[in-house]
């Protein structure tokens, strides 16, 4: 058995004062005599459990940093979710859908028109009796439909805000509200038809 | 030598289970075969919620339906002379209908489906067809086409006064030799190569739009898309008096100049007024009124091209 050598002191070494006094009284034998080692473990037990606070190591600090950025990115992680969470929950609490129209879509009646049909479609695709019979497909092409005029909608809203006399960007809204009645209108005939 | 002719044993025991099994299932599945008499230009409407369908026009004075039905589902039909209505009712459980439907050349037709595909051939009198989710396929001389799918793809090869064809997210395309069409779709594309385009309206929210073909003397063609990109493409020689504005896109292309001389670069005369891009310009020689194309596009490009036509 070879006797270890004894380890330098450095600024991050963990153990306490103590414990480095012992170690320094090993003698420089190959084979020290037991009680240095009983020593050297009295020494360590009794060391400071807070020294590596006082002076933490690489590796301590490494993990310290590791924790610090797994802790930012559950915090980012959180964020979005409760963000999507919020928008989500905003939507399906349904905001008012006049809240975002601009003011001659709230005189248009095809815009009462086309939540009404909306409204009926959804009811109607809940309505099991009714639908047993539609096609998954169908129905979510539907949806996907709504999804696809209503951002064209936006987009064309958006340009209007831009610049108020933008006669294509109103006429692209009109335009788009009758698609979308005619489209639940036909839907919803078809589908009762099969 | 033995483990090869193991495994070759094994490898035709396989095969022959397979074989029973479709076998077997062909057995399970009811076949059906059915007829009625009616009148030359009957009316007649067919149904089929799911599989496959498959009307031919023939030159017999009846209605004759065969195939096989899905389990779950079973055959229905009855009328008079001049209208019946047949085709599979119920909800399949298992595998899948195969139906094949003859009638009259001149019948008027109107099929109705849920998820079948349907292919209709060989019909000279009207033909609509609804379906919810499936494909539909229309070719022959017809006096009319009417045709609708939510979610499946539409294709027209007709000879045809007139063409209604409608999409939501299914792809269309349409071919033959069309007097008047009007083709809307919200983000399914729209293919035209119609030879020659009468008086053509497309409709589209975001699909592609691509008209290849003639413009006829007396025809029209008009496009409106808010967020699709539209392709034209027209032999060198077609006479059109262009009509294109792109109010957040573009307006690109190179096209034959009315003398009939090298190509001219469209770009050019595009006039630009801060976000909107538009064009009026006469294309091709001749005199007299040229065929107007007017193409309306919110956010789309529009692309003119010429095409050297086929002698």
């Amino acid at each position: 058995m070879t006797t270890p050598p004894p380890p330098e002191s450095t600024a991050d070494s963990g153990p306490g004062e103590a414990l480095r006094r012992a170690i320094r009284a090993l003698p420089a034998e190959r084979t020290p005599p037991a009680d240095s080692w009983a020593q050297v473990q009295q020494a360590m037990l009794a060391a400071p459990r807070d020294s590596d606070a006082e002076q933490p190591s690489q590796r301590v600090r490494t993990n310290r940093r590791t924790v610090r950025v797994a802790m930012l990115g559950m915090a980012a992680l959180l964020a979005v979710v409760l963000v999507s969470s919020i928008s989500r929950t905003r939507r399906s609490a349904g905001v008012d859908p006049a809240s975002v129209l601009l003011p001659e879509e709230r005189r248009d009646p095809r815009v009462r028109a086309v939540l009404d049909e909306t409204r009926n479609w959804r009811a109607a695709s809940t309505d099991s009796l009714r639908s047993i019979r539609w096609p998954l497909e169908a129905r979510d092409a539907i949806e996907s439909a709504l999804v696809a005029t209503e951002t064209a909608l936006a987009s064309a809203r958006s340009a209007v805000r831009l610049d108020p006399d933008d006669a294509a960007a109103r006429d692209a809204i009109v335009v788009l509200r009758a698609k979308q009645l005619l489209l639940l209108q036909r839907a919803m005939t078809l589908l009762d038809e099969i | 030598m033995r483990r090869a002719l193991e495994l070759l044993r094994s490898i035709a025991c396989l095969v022959a289970l397979v074989a029973l099994g479709t076998s077997v299932l062909r057995a399970q599945a009811p076949t059906i075969a059915r007829g009625w008499r009616v009148a030359p230009a009957a009316s007649i409407k067919i149904h089929a919620p799911s599989g496959v369908l498959e009307v031919v026009g023939w030159g017999r004075d009846s209605v004759a339906i065969s195939g096989t039905l899905a389990a779950g589902e079973t055959l229905f039909g009855g009328g008079s002379l001049t209208g019946l209505k047949l085709g599979a009712e119920g909800t399949a459980t298992a595998g899948q209908s195969r139906l094949l439907v003859r009638v009259p050349i001149g019948s008027r037709l109107v099929v109705r489906s849920g998820a079948a595909n349907v292919k209709v051939r060989g019909v000279t009198g009207s033909v609509d067809v609804g379906s919810a989710a499936g494909d539909v396929d229309v070719s022959g001389e017809l006096e009319s086409v009417t045709v609708e799918s939510i979610s499946g793809d539409v294709h027209v090869a007709a000879t045809t006064p007139s063409v209604r064809a409608r999409t939501t997210r299914g792809r269309l395309d349409i071919a033959g030799r069309i007097d008047e069409a009007q083709l809307t779709s919200v983000s399914g594309p729209v293919t035209v190569s119609a030879q020659p385009i009468g008086r053509m309206r497309i409709e589209t929210v975001d699909g592609r739009v691509s008209v290849r073909g003639r413009l006829a003397a007396a025809g029209s063609l008009d496009i409106e898309t808010f967020g699709g990109p539209v392709h034209l493409k027209f032999p060198v020689d077609q006479r059109a008096a262009l009509d294109l504005r792109a109010s957040g896109g573009d307006i690109i292309g190179r096209i034959a100049v009315p003398a009939g001389g090298a190509s001219f670069d469209l770009g050019t005369a595009v006039v630009r007024n801060g976000t909107t891009a538009t064009l009026s310009r006469s294309i091709g020689g001749g005199t007299g009124a040229a065929p107007p194309v007017t193409v309306r596009t919110f956010r789309g490009r529009v692309t003119v091209d010429a095409f050297r036509p086929r002698s």
